[in-house]
């Protein structure tokens, strides 16, 4: 016999079940452990005697071999677990899109938050989060220079680095890195006590916008006195217990605190613009999906970049927040693509649109959906054409050689205006519209 | 008895009234819970046999633990051993004291937390 692997556990559950209960299974939820170990629960009504129990038990156990946790563990009625609540209204429990009425609940050591809920529907402050699935792409620079044009709006806007290098490097000498940064505010917040002073400590007002009617301020990774980085940003992951509200907190909750702290000032930005860091890291998972923030996610035309984001839109399909019918507070209506570096020609804009459709065809809606099912959602599917406005449907920024040496420090050697416009076109205004827009499905870039 | 039955039968005798009962097997679920995670791991065990330093009840064993050898394998576990022990105030003789020896109050704190550490642990239940 071949033993099986980590890729065929849950389908060869699946199929065990469906051989037992045909057509009509019950309410099945899949507990799978950090080892990938499979535990099945369904209803104490699912199946009438012990011995039938036993026997599918025993099934599964044999299917299942190293994966399976014990004959006597892999399959529990409901009144077996220990506290049901903490399975059957688990905020990882989400849909499992193969198999009807099945969910899955997947215990990961990394990248959890991906498909859980947003902590809130809106920011305590208008917030976009810079995301790329590769680095390299302008996403920082882009940031930069957005913060720039908000400040020209008379905007007042915080950026905040959610990994070093990022805006910080572009915008902050040496000389003018504040004390402290955001390693330093979260390791504080770690032990509850991450206080005004000590932000404010944090960040920094950017000369970019010396001379514009609005603020850029800047909160670096780091900062001149901090110590021990390394050390510090091993930690910030951690989950911590709060006894007051009885739940966990991880980096997700920590950064949603930071902006609270930011709206609670009395000099509070207008918004604030988080760069996050590139790839499938906690980093993004808690930015991109938990902050309810307003996300750009960055991708030059490439087939790395396509393929890494179809294994993201793979997985955030099962996300709670993605409902099929994409109501209102879908997760999907907070994403828009970012068509970056790319040259100016109708053909080059044509082929990343193509590819963009496409990559998220993974994502989208599609109508294959049971009529008892739809009935009961009361929905039709969101369905979108390439050329409809859509999250698909990216905002360009044009490939501009001079954009890469662009010195936004010295205030000698900076590009003018109208060099960056050149480059970024309506990519600001744009993007400004939907940051600060309330009804995500109103408008897409 | 197995850490799921024990916390079955505490929730059991809850809706029993039997308070002092219950409460010493949220005890034994927590207690349970916390060495299942120890006799994985070799700083605690050996050949799955818990060091014989581990071997006491929740009450005593929580302030006991080297939190840093958890730390890869059960981050959760962590910060939740690291606050302050929550049976302090709780013996495995309880169940032999007169009734109304126990709070309401005490209980419940002690089912939470317990349920907190098998959460934290991974651990769903088992077939009865």
């Amino acid at each position: 016999m071949i033993a099986p692997k980590f890729d065929s556990i849950l389908l060869d559950t699946l199929r065990i079940l469906g051989q037992q209960f045909g057509d009509s299974p019950p309410e099945t939820t899949l507990i799978r452990d950090a080892l990938g170990k499979l535990v099945v629960t369904i209803p104490d009504n699912a199946m009438s005697d012990s011995a039938e129990w036993d026997a599918l038990a025993d099934e599964l156990h044999r299917a299942l071999g190293i994966y399976s946790p014990g004959s006597k563990r892999i399959l529990l009625r409901h009144s077996d677990l220990v506290v049901p609540e903490d399975i059957l209204d688990s905020p990882d429990r989400v849909r499992f899109p193969d198999a009807s009425k099945t969910w899955l609940i997947d215990r990961l050591q990394t990248n959890q938050d991906w498909l859980r809920k947003p902590l809130v529907e809106q920011p305590p402050l208008p917030a976009a989060v810079a995301f790329s699935i590769k680095g390299g792409v302008g996403r920082t620079t882009a940031f930069a220079l957005w913060a720039w044009y908000l400040a020209k709006q008379s905007k007042n806007v915080v950026l905040v680095d959610l990994e070093a290098p990022g805006v910080a490097g572009v915008l902050l000498d040496e000389d003018h890195m504040p004390d402290y940064g955001l390693v330093d505010w979260l390791v504080e917040c770690l032990v509850g006590q991450p206080n005004e002073a000590l932000l404010r400590e944090c960040m920094v007002d950017c000369a970019l916008s010396n001379d514009e009617p609005g603020r850029i301020r800047v909160l670096p990774a780091f900062g001149r006195k901090t110590q021990d980085y390394v050390n510090k940003l091993g930690r910030i992951y951690m989950p911590t217990f709060r006894a007051e509200t009885g739940e966990f907190s991880g980096l997700a909750e920590r950064l949603l605190i930071l902006l609270q702290q930011l709206a609670g000032l009395f000099d509070k930005p207008d918004a604030v613009l988080l760069d996050a860091r590139a790839g499938l890291h906690d980093i993004g998972s808690a930015a991109v999906t938990r902050l309810g923030a307003k996300v750009f996610l960055f991708a030059r035309d490439e087939y790395q970049s396509w393929q890494a984001y179809k294994k993201l839109f793979q997985h955030l399909r099962m996300a709670q927040s993605v409902e099929w019918g994409m109501p209102e507070n879908d997760l999907r209506w907070r994403l828009s693509m970012v068509a970056a570096q790319t040259e100016s020609t109708d053909a080059a804009r044509l082929r990343f649109v193509e590819r963009s459709y496409e990559t998220w065809q993974e994502f989208y809606d599609t109508d294959e959906i049971e009529e008892e099912e739809k009935k009961k959602l009361g929905r039709e599917p969101q369905l979108f054409n390439p050329e409809d406005t859509g999250p698909h449907q990216p905002a360009f920024i044009g490939f501009d050689p001079r954009v890469r040496s662009f010195d936004l420090i010295d205030s000698q050697a900076r590009p003018s205006w109208q060099a960056v416009e050149q480059a970024f076109g309506k990519f600001f205004p744009n993007a400004t519209t939907r940051l600060l827009q309330n009804n995500l499905a109103q408008e897409t870039i | 008895m197995t850490v799921g039955e024990n916390f079955a039968d505490a929730a059991l005798l809850k809706t029993e009234s039997r308070v002092e009962n219950a409460d010493q097997f949220y005890g034994l679920s927590a207690e349970c819970a916390v060495k299942s995670a120890l006799v994985l791991l070799p700083a605690f065990s050996a050949d799955s046999r818990l060091d014989e330093s581990y071997r006491k009840h929740v009450n005593v064993l929580w302030n006991h633990i080297n939190l840093q050898s958890l730390q890869r394998a059960y981050p959760s576990l962590v910060d939740l051993l690291d606050k302050n022990n929550p049976f302090e105030d709780w013996s495995v003789d309880q169940r032999y004291c007169a009734d109304g020896y126990l709070s309401a109050q005490t209980m419940e704190n002690h089912r939470n937390a317990a349920r907190r550490l098998l959460g934290a642990v991974g651990l769903s239940g088992v077939r009865k």
